[in-house]
């Protein structure tokens, strides 16, 4: 009897267990998901003709960033962040860690739903009331935590090579539009503007945090940190090209005040008489980055707040996360406030979190380390 | 068993949901607007002008036509203090629910151009419905008259209207725009607007190119007739010129092929000029692009360009009997073509200098390219420095062929 039970238990073990190629599909759809939202224009807002530049180089600050993250997963494999910090910091100073991981997941699922809800509603469903939008997404998100972290990396494996291809189909097609005159004036609005922009916004990368809660679920440990790696680089890559893709497409004076400049940018696409109107092919494909994005930071969020308070079972926290989520999503009173509060605002400390923590945590396994050695 | 539960709910649920979807619409509930007119009115309303197509109409066989059975699309103009609430004043009358989801054209009458179009611009790009593809013409008077026109080769004007704007690839006399490039150049200091300007169309007086006088000419047997009503007929006269937001005049045919020729937008067109050793006759060419225009910006006390043009001419026709068809005479032709060019190019520039003091051609661009930082780009005030600026045109042209014979018929007398 005991030993049935023991097998269920591994197998339920290994049902959880997710490959390194659909790992790192999540990462980049959940690191490259908000460019269908008003990234670009936030960057051409912040950075002119060099909005381009300041995704870059907050991409670059990121791996340097990430570098202490993808250290303390190689150093305590088999445990996520979260069971790291508490390892490290004690059961009080850990769970605080947890807290502040659950209110970064939490703070970013609801902007999230809120704007990707809000983007449907201004570009494809105009009369439909924002309540019946969230709960189709909430539906998804829930259905995806109960399902498990498994589920959500397959389903994000199985329409990342189709995201791919819309993006390079939207960059392809939107060149006869382009002039890459307009990325000129090269440094946009001054270097030092740009070096400030670029280290307050690695929040554009900080949901690469997601690895650390996902780390011990994936199959072949030695390559954690490769997956993040690779994960943040062709995110880089992706946000980059689309931001200058926007930015050459519309000026930067235009692409400033886009709402949503991928959605622009699809409803520019003709191809003689043949081709027109696109978008209506890519609103499917955007749902389902959406709904993969929000899913793995719904995730996130449950998981987090089961570590916080010792839950074992995350699974009957779902439907309560999901109302906690919807409600804080319709905090804002409008969608300029909703992009402003997550771009501009709560974004600011979203680094802290995702780079900051690890940082600390780091420096403290290394204080630690070298205490055992004086010591030992 | 719950499995099976669950996901009969939840299509239950989908199927239910879906069917009283909110932003249900029926195809045949819609008014769908082919093209836009805009006036304004003295008291700064617009009226907003409507062509609001007749499926049925649109759909019928081209033995039909426009004409015998009517316009294939409704016209209904309605003064709005804004162009959606036109919309709403509409559908007082039309029982289908106006929209603009199939909206291809912009028509903008000559006062609102003139007055400025700023008030209403944020109305094209802030609306849904409304496309960044969507083509711009500039009217010369009310929109809502140029829009009573029926098309006799397509049943639908909206599509005649695509269809023209294509064909300027084939003569560069107008300039393709739609309300992504109008925005593109509205929104940048480096380039002045411009759209092509459309006027009513005579064609008893347009047959001969400069028709001054005689206006009335072989009509005077009708002219006690009371008016018929015919439908409008309309051409493209050319360019308007903006500056700002309103139009400050206006490019003709041949200008515009200079703007197409300076903006890489010229493709080819037929060039007819006087035979250089014999002033009574022509000679016609095809006149192609050979190399994208190249325009080189020197920062100097007083901004310099430099503009060079390579274009490939082929002889289509020469009235007189001299043999252009030999290598020497090629080269002298082919200098007289770019000196002929060349004096049109600078003809036009001149005029945008001087004239509008607008920069259609998008020197600030190259200017621009110049700077490290846009807050340097801000503090050059390219708008004023563009009429002192100094440019100056290379003409390359060469002759490729010389059409497929060699040469010239010559009587034998």
């Amino acid at each position: 009897m005991h030993q049935t039970g023991t097998k269920e238990m591994m197998m339920m073990k290994n049902d959880m267990m997710i490959g390194h190629r659909e790992a790192l599909t999540l990462l980049v759809t959940l690191m490259s998901g908000q460019v269908f939202l008003s990234m670009p224009r936030n960057m051409a807002l912040l950075g002119d003709t060099a909005g381009w530049l300041i995704v870059l180089l907050s991409g670059i600050f990121s791996l340097i960033g990430y570098y202490f993250l993808a250290s303390l997963l190689k150093e305590y494999p088999g445990l996520d962040i979260l069971q790291i910090s508490q390892s490290l910091c004690g059961k009080y100073l850990g769970t605080l860690f947890s807290i502040i991981f659950f209110l970064f997941f939490l703070s970013i699922s609801s902007l999230m739903l809120r704007q990707f809800a809000e983007s449907f509603i201004i570009s494809i469903l105009p009369n439909t009331p924002i309540s019946i939008v969230c709960f189709f997404f909430l539906f998804l998100l829930v259905y995806g935590a109960i399902q498990g972290i498994e589920t959500l990396t397959r389903v994000a494996w199985f329409f990342g090579p189709y995201l791919l291809l819309a993006f390079i189909v939207t960059i392809g097609f939107s060149m006869p539009y382009a002039d890459l005159q307009l990325l000129l004036p090269i440094l946009g609005k001054g270097p030092l503007t740009l070096l400030k922009h670029s280290v307050f916004h690695i929040s554009l990368f900080s949901n690469v945090i997601l690895l650390g809660v996902i780390a011990p679920k994936i199959r072949e440990q030695d390559k954690v940190s490769r997956i993040g790696l690779y994960s943040l680089i062709l995110a880089i890559v992706i946000n980059t090209l689309v931001t200058a893709t926007v930015l050459i497409t519309f000026n930067y004076t235009s692409t400033s005040k886009l709402v949503f400049p991928i959605f622009q940018l699809t409803r520019l696409i003709t191809l003689g008489e043949f081709i027109q109107r696109t978008e209506a092919i890519f609103v499917f494909l955007w749902f389902f980055t959406a709904a993969i994005l929000m899913g793995g930071m719904f995730y996130g969020t449950v998981i987090s707040f089961s570590h916080s308070f010792g839950i074992t079972n995350y699974r009957p926290l779902v439907f309560a996360m999901a109302i906690l989520i919807f409600t804080i999503s319709l905090f804002p009173s409008s969608m300029t406030e909703t992009v402003d509060l997550d771009a501009f605002i709560v974004s600011k400390y979203y680094p802290l979190v995702t780079f900051g923590i690890p940082l600390l945590l780091w420096i403290v396994s290394r204080l630690k380390k070298k205490g055992i050695n004086t010591n030992g | 068993m719950g499995k099976k539960l669950f996901l009969t709910i939840v299509l239950i649920v989908f199927t239910i949901s879906a069917e009283g979807c909110w932003d249900r619409k029926e195809l045949e509930s819609m008014g769908l607007i082919q093209a836009l007119g805009l006036d304004l009115e003295e008291d700064k309303q617009i009226t907003v002008t409507a062509m609001i197509a007749i499926p049925s109409k649109l759909g019928a066989t081209a033995e039909g036509g426009g004409s015998s059975e009517g316009p294939g699309v409704l016209l209904i103009s309605m003064k709005a203090p804004s162009i959606y609430e036109a919309f709403n004043l509409m559908n007082t009358t039309v029982n289908l629910e106006v929209t603009l989801l199939q909206n291809q054209v912009l028509f903008i009458g000559e006062d609102m151009a003139k007055f400025g179009i700023s008030r209403w611009i944020d109305n094209l790009i802030r609306f849904r419905e409304m496309r960044r593809t969507l083509l711009i013409f500039i009217c010369k008077g009310k929109a809502a008259n140029l829009m009573k026109m029926q098309p006799k080769l397509d049943l639908n004007p909206a599509e005649h209207f695509r269809d023209l704007v294509m064909i300027s690839k084939r003569s560069g006399m107008f300039p393709m725009t739609n309300l992504h490039d109008f925005m593109r150049r509205y929104e940048s200091l480096t380039q002045e607007n411009y759209a092509p300007l459309l006027t009513e169309f005579k064609p008893q007086e347009i047959t001969e190119e400069p028709s001054q006088g005689g206006e009335s000419s072989g009509d005077e047997g009708e002219a006690k007739k009371p008016e018929e009503k015919k439908p409008v007929e309309i051409r493209i006269a050319g360019t308007a010129v903006f500056k700002g937001d309103r139009v400050v005049g206006h490019l003709d045919l041949y200008e515009t092929q200079v703007l197409q020729i300076i903006t890489n937008r010229f493709r080819e067109a037929f060039l007819t000029l006087p035979d250089p050793l014999d002033k009574n006759t022509k000679i016609a060419f095809r006149l192609t692009t050979a190399k994208p225009t190249r325009i080189k910006f020197t920062q100097k006390e007083i901004p310099h360009f430099t503009v060079d043009v390579w274009m490939e001419a082929s002889i289509v026709s020469i009235q007189n009997v001299i043999d252009y068809t030999t290598p020497a005479m090629e080269n002298f032709l082919r200098q007289k073509i770019a000196s002929a060019l060349k004096h049109r190019i600078e003809k036009v520039i001149h005029k945008a200098q001087t004239d509008f003091q607008a920069d259609i051609f998008g020197f600030g661009q190259k200017v621009r390219n110049t700077m490290l930082t846009t807050t340097d780009w801000e503090r050059y005030r390219w708008p004023k420095k563009f009429p002192k600026a100094n440019v100056s045109v290379n003409m390359h042209v060469y002759i490729r062929r010389v059409g497929v014979q060699f040469q010239p018929p010559k009587t034998q007398k």
